[in-house]
């Protein structure tokens, strides 16, 4: 077996019994259709054992007139010594056995595949609702896509390792041992030599289908290389038109997909080979059947018929055999699957009530930062010791360069995360002692990146309040300055909202994201505000909507304009995680010299452009705030 | 969304994707031939196979005698039945070998036919795509070119080998078992076949409620993997909004449908199954019962009933096939039309006819009444107008959105403009040909990530046949040399994914070399707008400088030294430019760019609003993306 980083290297048992453990609880809800099926199965197995008799009986008893033995003498009972009778009860036991199969074979398929997409919906289900509870430290690391993907196909290799292969597995053995029983009650010689071949299959199949193994995952890597060349290229394709490498990105990509037909070759190749041997060794196998089979009939020791009985079963015999490589292969490849799901499933990184949480009655508003320090990694401290008190109805612009911690500490009063060192109180309670979902009822968000749902406008707008009334939404997109441009369109309210708002300008789309936020109607505002270029008619606008947002609402406003500091009453100046300054605005002037640079560059530009130098510009752009 | 395309033969569609790859087959014409006549011999062996058990039923068991077909071999063992039944019981593996070799020829022709076609087909989409131009490119999702590069590549191996190679095989089947139980004996040879009409007829009745059912099922499946991608997309809003709990509910219902039609789906066509299963069954049972008779008569022999049974088996199981066949057929025309599109599409950026190479240029640089929109949305660039002296440094300016990609795009010629003119020294640049124009610009974007390969090719990327001391050298004067040689196998070593591996301020830096190679009279620069430490800024500026000196330059600033220090500002709103002149000059006459300086302190005014908010502050506060 190869090293660990090869995904499908064969089968760990140990991940593939976690996965069991993981999700083995699913079974339980399906016991009944498990057992449906596996009846069908059984049946199955048993109507393939019946289905070649009628033919060898009437090989031997119709065609070759043989005296009917004792165990079926019953069929003379009810065929009389008719011949032709016979005949016809035979080929009427033929059309019944036939049938009785093909009905179990439904009972078992259909069950089967029941039961495979109610566990699949299970499991879909219980790692969404996983994902729900799973904290943003989960979230913020992990890409959308993946996720989605984890869900679609993972799931569906799951169901593989679950239902499909433990069945696959009962239906060979049973065939198996079920064949091997029989065939050995009715002429044990013939049956021993019909085994023969069983053990150099099987050896031969767990030697060489190692190879073919090994050749198949080899022949994956390189697939994965050439979807790599090709992400790679099309993310980087500016800069190889701007620089005209597109020659030698097509000499780069042929060499990748030369080496990849080289490999699937090889893999197809080995495949093949092993494939055409072991049909080689089967038909090794049938000879001998035959061949000694021959001579018993020939000896009358078997009547003929029981020689096409034999080389029947014969087939049946040695198909589960062949098959066992590739059950392997199937379980090996969907382990790894089982594993991510398994990882996701077992993900701890949810944010728990503490036992003794209390619901957060209506706040009034009072937010008090005491000693926070917080960070997404080891080496950096995102917030440091961040102090500060907001009073009720206080309106605070946050500011501060990229990366101050601007973003983090909206985060953090959101407890989408919690401080490492000091606390947070929402009038006196620690957010850590009160229960999640009744803090965050109590504060409306607007966040950066608007983010809307194709659903109606209405539905989108009530997301913040889901026993919104009418009037509610309405009143709602009105001071959000949003209802004029949702009844000019044709069905108003009902509006379908493309993927991701396309069908919205910028502008539109943040005072959709506004009116969610007012129809919450919650005591603390927390919002971003938007850096996107609106022209000046929809800035003004959107400024508006958010006045109407924060009015009478303690309100944090991560702040990209200098307008927007201007209506605040109070401003926190971030520098690398620490408050640089906390005050009214004139007190942040006093306490910040990068804040005083800022506003007195500007507003000195605003009186004076002319006197505004180059150097001293110069230098204040480049100094940063200490 | 592509992946929700209606699976369903179509063929006009189909005939228009054998169309435009049939060529592929061309170098593969005589292989593939042999590969046809060795199918013909596989189907042909495995009409074999149930012949010794036959004749040693009846010529060994049962010692009737040989028919005068088979008198070849009476003569061969004389009238010895242990040799003759060992004869026979070699033949099963002299069969069997036989089987093995023309199936072996066969698959390996054939399969290997259809990985050298995919191959060829990935190259060949694939050069499609580098002469694309970034307007395709813009509106493609680079993870689409990927599936479809793949997986759609996959898919016409199936298309133009696999398809053709079992519908073949299929029809081949059919008609040999067909024909040879109606010659063996007709009467019980047209019983055999008597299902097949009916099959048809059941196949008519039934095939549009299970192709409705299957197309429902996928329809809701595609339901629920789009709540679950909006969801997590959104997750952050829903967690703050505390609606996690209807969001469930909203997954738990649509799972239900999903579930409903998938159920509904299944049992269609199991019962569609169980009714062929009967047909076929009363067929068989017309045999065994007309053929018992006759054998019991005498009229024919035993034997002869083991083979029409072995015989049907293979004939109807061959029939089932085709279902799978056409379904298989239809998926991978879906995918076969994606990539129809994607070869045929033309936006494809060809020079003119009388396009010249351009000679080496000075950098004087003119834009006249330049207007460009993507598609037919706003104009991106309105009336453009300036001139830019050799020489001469140009700062951009404008909050994102205003045109400053658009206006270097246009320069770059990855689009020409819809009115207007771009001139370079004097000329305009539609007369010369794109690749001559662009060797004689270098950029810098900023959004540009560095190859999976190593520091040298990264490098050498900027110039055709460079070699390592040129490499090196331009590494030593974009201040990168040092933290090269400090990596383990220096200029060797392979970049992970994106340069993950190299902190921003190193990875502007190997950007920076790459370009530093070319030497070019024209330089754009996007200016790194994350907020790097002191040292390795000081570093960047001091590569820069050197990157500019005596190069006509535009660089799209953020910062405030370099508008201070810009021979010529170009402020852009909304696609026009509505100032230009030096910073001094800009500041007395424009309202928005006092603004747009006074912005410049607080927050770089490009900023992209879709990063999340914890993505964002992890990757702010962490340094590195």
């Amino acid at each position: 077996m190869s090293g660990p980083h090869q995904g499908s290297a064969g089968i760990r048992w140990p991940s593939v019994t976690r996965v069991y453990r993981v999700f083995g609880r699913h079974y339980r809800d399906h016991l009944r259709g498990i057992a449906i099926a596996y009846l069908g199965l059984s049946l199955t197995v048993v109507f393939a054992l019946l289905s070649p008799w009628p033919l060898k009986l009437i090989l031997d008893h119709v065609v070759l007139g043989a005296p009917l033995p004792a165990r079926v003498r019953f069929l003379e009972r009810v065929a009389g010594s008719d011949r032709i009778a016979l005949l016809g009860v035979l080929v009427a036991a033929f059309v019944l056995v036939r049938m009785s199969d093909s009905l179990a074979g439904y009972l078992h398929k259909v069950g089967l595949l029941t039961v495979g997409e109610k566990l699949s919906r299970d499991v879909r289900n219980r790692i969404f609702a996983h994902l729900q509870r799973l904290s943003m430290a989960f979230h913020g690391r992990a890409a959308t896509g993946d996720l989605v993907y984890r869900m679609a196909s993972d799931v569906g290799d799951l169901r593989v390792l679950m239902i499909e292969v433990p069945d696959l597995m009962l239906y060979r053995l049973l065939t198996l041992a079920s064949h091997a029983a029989l065939m050995l009650a009715l002429e044990w010689r013939l049956a021993l030599v019909s085994f023969a071949m069983l053990p150099a299959l099987y050896a031969f199949n767990r030697t060489t289908g190692e190879g073919v193994k090994a050749a198949a995952r080899r022949k994956r890597a390189k697939e994965s290389d050439v979807a790599n060349a090709v992400l790679e290229n099309v993310t980087t394709m500016a800069l190889i038109q701007a620089y005209g490498r597109q020659d030698l990105e097509e000499e780069r990509f042929r060499a990748e997909t030369r080496a990849s037909l080289e490999f699937s070759l090889a893999a197809m190749r080995l495949s093949k080979v092993f494939k055409r041997t072991s049909d080689l060794l089967i038909a090794l196998g049938t000879c001998a059947v035959v061949y000694v089979g021959g001579r018993l009939a020939l000896s009358g020791a078997i009547l003929p018929g029981t020689l096409v009985l034999f080389a029947v079963y014969l087939k049946n015999l040695y198909k589960p055999v062949d098959k066992i490589a590739e059950m392997v292969l199937d379980i090996a490849s969907a382990q790894a699957s089982g594993e991510r799901l398994a990882d996701l499933a077992e993900c701890e990184l949810v944010m728990e009530d503490a036992p003794d949480a209390v619901d957060l009655p209506r706040p009034a508003g009072r937010i008090v930062f005491e000693g926070v320090r917080f960070r997404y990694r080891p080496d950096t401290l995102a917030l440091d010791d961040v102090t500060f008190t907001l009073e009720p109805g206080e309106r605070v612009a946050l500011v501060g360069p990229n990366g101050a911690g601007k973003s983090t500490l909206v985060a953090l009063l959101l407890r989408f995360h919690d401080p490492e060192a000091g606390r947070i109180t929402i009038d006196g309670h620690d957010l850590r002692a009160v229960k999640l979902a009744s803090l965050r009822r109590h504060i409306g968000v607007v966040f950066q990146g608007a983010s809307l749902f194709e659903r109606s406008v209405r539905d989108n707008i009530a997301f913040g309040k889901p026993d919104a009334t009418e009037e509610e939404i309405v009143r709602a997109a009105r001071l959000a300055q949003a209802d004029a441009f949702i009844t000019r369109q044709p069905s108003g309210y009902d509006a379908k909202i493309a993927e991701g708002g396309d069908n919205l300008s910028g502008g539109e789309r943040q005072r959709l994201n506004i009116a969610r936020a007012i129809v919450r109607d919650a005591p603390v505002v927390v919002l971003d505000e938007p850096a996107t270029a609106l022209d000046p008619r929809t800035a003004s606008r959107v400024q508006r909507a958010l006045d109407e947002l924060t009015r009478g609402r303690t309100s944090i406003v991560v702040a990209h304009r200098l307008t927007t500091v201007a209506g605040a009453d109070k401003v926190l100046v971030l520098d690398r995680g620490r408050v640089a300054a906390f005050g009214t605005p004139a007190e942040a002037m006093r306490q910040s010299p990068w804040y005083r640079t800022l506003v007195q560059v500007h507003d000195s530009e605003r009186a004076h452009p002319e006197t505004c130098p180059p150097a001293a510009a110069a230098a204040s752009g480049e100094e940063r705030c200490r | 969304m592509s992946r929700r395309d209606e699976e369903r033969l179509r063929l006009p569609g189909l005939w228009r994707v054998y169309r435009v790859f049939g060529r592929h087959y061309r170098p593969y014409t005589r292989v593939l031939l042999g590969a046809g006549l060795a199918l013909l011999g596989t189907v042909a062996m495995e009409a074999m196979v149930p012949w010794p058990l036959k004749l040693i039923l009846d010529h060994v068991v049962l010692g009737r005698h040989l028919p005068h077909r088979f008198q070849f071999l009476a003569a061969w063992v004389g009238g010895d039945r242990l040799l003759l039944l060992l004869v026979l019981s070699l033949s099963i593996v002299v069969v069997a070998a036989l089987a093995a070799l023309f199936s072996y020829i066969n698959k390996f022709w054939v399969s290997g036919t259809g990985d050298r076609i995919t191959a060829d087909i990935r190259d060949r989409v694939f050069a499609h795509l580098q002469r694309l131009s970034l307007s395709f490119h813009d509106s493609a999702r680079s993870g689409d070119l990927v599936y479809r590069l793949t997986s759609d590549t996959k898919a016409m191996k199936n298309l133009l080998i696999d398809f053709p190679q079992d519908f073949t095989m299929r029809v081949f089947s059919m008609v040999l078992y067909g024909g040879l139980m109606l010659v063996l004996d007709w009467r019980l040879g047209l019983i055999a076949l008597a299902a097949l009409p009916l099959i048809y007829l059941l196949v008519r009745g039934f095939g549009e409620g299970m192709r409705g059912a299957t197309r429902e099922a996928r329809l809701r499946e595609g339901e629920v993997a789009s709540i679950v991608s909006e969801n997590l997309r959104n997750i952050e809003v829903i967690q703050a909004y505390g609606q996690e709990q209807t969001e469930q509910r909203r997954l738990a219902a649509g799972s239900r449908q999903s579930l409903e039609a998938q159920l509904r789906a299944v049992r269609v066509h199991r019962t569609f199954g169980r009714l062929v299963d009967l047909l076929v069954a009363s067929s068989t049972a017309g045999v065994l019962f007309v053929g018992g008779r006759r054998a019991f008569a005498g009229e024919i022999l035993p034997g002869t009933l083991v083979l029409f049974l072995a015989y049907i088996q293979n004939f109807y199981g061959s029939f089932d096939k085709f279902s799978t066949l056409f379904m298989g057929l239809a998926r991978s025309q879906v995918c076969g039309e994606r990539l129809v599109e994607l070869v045929e599409s033309d936006m494809v950026a060809e020079d003119a006819p009388d396009a010249v190479a351009a000679l080496p240029l000075q950098g004087r640089i003119e834009f006249r009444d330049v207007s460009f929109s993507y598609g037919r949305g706003e104009p991106a660039l309105k009336n453009a107008s300036f001139v830019a002296l050799p020489g001469e440094t140009v700062a951009i300016v404008g909050t994102s959105g205003a045109g400053k990609s658009t206006l270097i795009s246009l320069l770059l010629r990855f689009y020409d403009p819809q009115r207007g003119a771009i001139l370079v020294d004097g000329v305009d640049v539609r007369r010369y040909t794109r690749a001559s124009l662009r060797e004689q610009i270098t950029v810098v974007l900023q959004s540009a990530r560095l190859l999976r390969r190593s520091v040298a090719d990264n490098i050498g990327f900027g110039r055709r046949g460079a070699t390592r001391a040129e490499i090196e050298a331009a590494a030593r004067e974009a201040e990168a040399h040092e933290f090269v040689l400090r990596m383990p196998n220096a200029y060797d070593a392979v970049l992970a994914e994106a340069g993950d591996d190299l902190s921003g301020g190193e990875r502007q830096r190997i950007h920076i070399a790459r370009a530093m190679l070319r030497r070019t009279p024209i330089v754009i620069l996007d200016e790194p707008s994350a907020s790097l430490d002191a040292d390795a800024e000081s570093a960047i500026r001091a590569a820069l400088m050197r990157l500019t000196r005596g190069r006509t330059t535009f660089i799209i600033a953020h910062r405030m030294a370099t508008l201070a220090h810009a021979d010529r500002i170009l402020l852009l709103e909304g696609g026009a430019i509505t100032g230009q002149g030096t910073h001094a000059e800009l500041l007395a006459r424009s309202h928005t760019y006092r603004e747009f300086c006074g912005l410049d302190r607080g927050v770089p005014p490009e900023r992209n609003g879709v990063a999340s908010l914890s993505v964002a502050a992890a990757h702010a506060d962490g340094g590195r993306p």
